[in-house]
């Protein structure tokens, strides 16, 4: 009987996945080993004298390993890349006077995050039979190693940074750099005409924003002297540089909603035009991890930028620990870039790439002039 | 000074982790998901209507200066960023020859542009 | 350490560049292009000039790579030339080789042999300061030659659509 034959297979997959699990699990504690020291220091004694695992522990959240792997590394980011998802949807919904997701979970749908995750798990990997494999399956994988790669340098506490890197803000344009390499990938190895346009509508797009971020960054980097996003922060002990340089804060964040291609820059996913851009030929988790974590990703990371280099990273009054005002803040950010969505309509190609290039690139340079002019003439900080 | 390739490796090992956790989110569907293919699932998607010519084409070469003039001012803001971190140090003159410089690539930009308005194309 | 960085990269960075001149399909080429051009990043790190390693990937993976693979996506396959098989090939080979050897002779028997991994290094605000002040004037230089190229450049583009 078939249903049958499909139970037992779906059965025999299930047993597969735990298997897998396993597996990994049993690579991920091997790894613990490597990096936390040939002496792996978990004794039984731990169990009956707490004060040794309460050191084991501290001594846990010192090293590089807890730093990429958990806290701000990729843990912290997927769960803030989560629940923006979540926020996103119930901001767009309230602005638009409905109620967005409900029912996952007993409280307003929390649980809508890992429902979603669930069930792009179990759906079909479809992969035309035209595309060019390789291509096809490497672009998201490219997207979301790449995305990570630049939450390594922002810093959410002095203490906790993965990489104190003096060169932090290039690594950010570095990595900022490939995303149109990537999104081109995506689009040419799916051989059709909707994710065709779509990739070459974001990669203009991705390319003319490009130049005056970097400009607008360079205001807050006058100011501070230094290109380490440590000095940055610590340099905003006074006064933030959103207040110096507001030009520069204002261009970083319009720029940073068109690197992001969202509303009003939507154009390389205009759903009414292209179907869904450059995504069109991507189903299940495919397109989940593209469309779900690696725009997210990118998203704090932006975010995270904003925060760091013009409102003060994790500086703020004393009763509150500085992680939490740096998560805060970044939040705050976060909402701001989401609104939009709600609210302004599409622009066209022609008048984005235009507007690029007469208004903002002329915008940040003007305040760029301005900072060093001011710089150079006395003023410290 | 600390800008050592240490903490590069840092960075890449940042990015290897992403990789390493993000492979098994495409290899679970491929144990656990149905494959069920059929040929209208396989072929391009055009809106329901049955998908013809090639698909490789481009149709927006006229923005290609745009992506010529980003080549020119990638170079000219990696610049600026060479003379931000130096700024203390270089002073008035170092300041009167880079306003030279940004003066002297605004001339392509105001050319283009000025070319992109008269014709309505780009 | 360093060692076995330099030999992987050098690895990475060769093959993908052989491999961007010979691959089948363009678009294959234009990508290894961007891969050697990170390898070469690479190096830059390895040598401590991280600033430089950055500057490498912002320009040329993320300008000039983004223009290669635009460019060759265009192209229709039947347009591409290649070398003939048989003699012509096997000639180029032979110089490849030819000059690979004699460079790295030219190389091993001088004094940059080995990579001293624990000079002090300079700090690279000095970069900055010294391309402002001493070398000014291939800063201009420098103004002028990518101002002239895409004023160039759209130039043509003009002369070709009228």
């Amino acid at each position: 009987m078939p249903i049958i034959r499909t139970l037992t297979s779906f059965l025999i997959r299930i047993v597969a996945l735990i298997i897998v699990i396993l597996v990994l699990g049993l690579i991920a504690i091997l790894a613990a080993y490597y990096f936390i020291g040939p002496s792996f220091p978990l004794t039984p004694s731990m169990l009956i004298n707490p004060q040794e695992a309460i050191a084991f522990t501290f001594a846990l959240m010192d090293t590089d390993f807890f730093r990429i792997v958990v806290f701000p590394g990729f843990t912290f980011v997927a769960l803030y890349a989560a629940i923006a998802g979540l926020w996103e949807r119930k901001l767009l919904a309230k602005i638009q006077l409905r109620v967005g997701p409900l029912y996952a979970g007993k409280f307003e749908g929390i649980l809508q995050p890992i429902a979603d995750v669930l069930k792009l798990l179990f759906k079909e990997l479809v992969i035309p039979r035209v595309v060019d494999r390789f291509f096809f399956i490497a672009a998201p994988l490219l997207t979301v190693t790449i995305a990570t790669a630049a939450i390594a340098v922002i810093p959410v506490t002095e203490r906790w940074v993965i990489a104190r890197s003096d060169v932090g803000v290039l690594v950010i344009f570095a990595v900022l750099g490939f995303f149109p390499i990537t999104a081109l990938m995506a689009a040419w190895s799916s051989n059709s005409r909707y994710p065709m346009l779509g990739g070459l509508r974001a990669l203009h797009q991705m390319v003319a924003y490009e130049i005056p971020l970097i400009l607008s960054v360079l205001a807050p980097v006058v100011f501070a002297g230094s290109l380490n996003l440590i000095d940055i922060v610590e340099k905003q002990s006074s006064i933030w540089f959103a207040l110096l340089a507001p030009i520069s804060a204002l261009t970083f964040y319009i720029c940073s909603l068109a690197e992001l291609e969202r509303i009003p820059f939507d154009l390389p996913e205009a759903e009414p035009e292209l179907v869904s851009g450059w995504l069109t030929e991507y189903g299940g988790m495919n397109f989940g991890l593209i469309l779900g974590i690696a725009v997210y990703i990118k998203l704090y990371v932006l975010s995270a930028l904003f925060t760091t280099l013009f409102l003060g990273g994790w500086l703020g009054p004393q009763p509150l620990p500085p992680e939490f005002w740096f998560i805060f803040k970044t939040f705050i950010v976060t909402t701001f870039l989401l609104i939009p969505r709600g609210v302004f309509p599409r622009l066209r190609i022609d008048l984005l790439l235009r507007q690029s290039w007469a208004v903002y690139f002329i915008l940040a340079l003007i305040n760029l002039v301005v900072a060093a002019a001011a710089v150079l003439g006395g003023f410290k900080l | 000074m600390r800008g050592m390739a240490s903490d590069l490796l840092l960075i890449l090992l940042t990015a290897g982790f992403a990789f390493a956790a993000s492979v098994p989110f495409l290899i679970i569907p491929i144990l656990i998901a149905p494959k069920n293919p059929n040929k209208p699932k396989e072929t391009q998607y055009e809106c329901g209507q049955v998908p013809s010519g090639g698909g490789k084409f481009s149709l927006m070469m006229q923005y290609y200066a745009y992506l010529l003039m980003f080549v020119a001012f990638d170079v000219m803001s990696m610049f600026l960023f060479a003379w931000g971190i130096s700024l203390y140090t270089v002073g008035l003159s170092g300041f009167l020859a880079v306003i030279l410089f940004i003066g002297i690539l605004l001339i392509p930009l105001g050319f283009t542009l000025y070319h992109a308005a008269r014709r309505e194309l780009w | 350490m360093v060692d076995v960085a330099f030999a992987v990269l050098a690895v990475i960075t060769v093959i993908s560049a052989i491999l961007a001149l010979e691959a089948k399909e363009v678009v294959y080429g234009a990508i290894a292009l961007a891969l050697s051009f990170v390898g070469i990043a690479g190096f830059f790190a390895l040598l401590d000039a991280v600033f430089l390693a950055m500057f490498q990937l912002t320009v040329y993976v993320g300008a000039i790579a983004v223009l290669i693979l635009f460019t060759v996506m265009l192209v229709r396959r039947e347009q591409w030339l290649k070398a003939k098989e048989g003699v012509h090939r096997a000639a180029g080979v032979l110089v490849a080789i030819v000059v690979a050897l004699g460079l790295g002779y030219l190389v091993y028997a001088s004094t940059i042999a080995t990579v001293i991994p624990s000079v002090e290094q300079a700090p690279f605000t000095l970069i900055g300061a010294q391309i402002l002040t001493e070398y000014w004037l291939a800063f201009i230089t420098l103004a002028l030659v990518l101002a002239s190229a895409v004023i160039g450049a759209v130039v043509l583009a003009k002369l070709e659509r009228d």
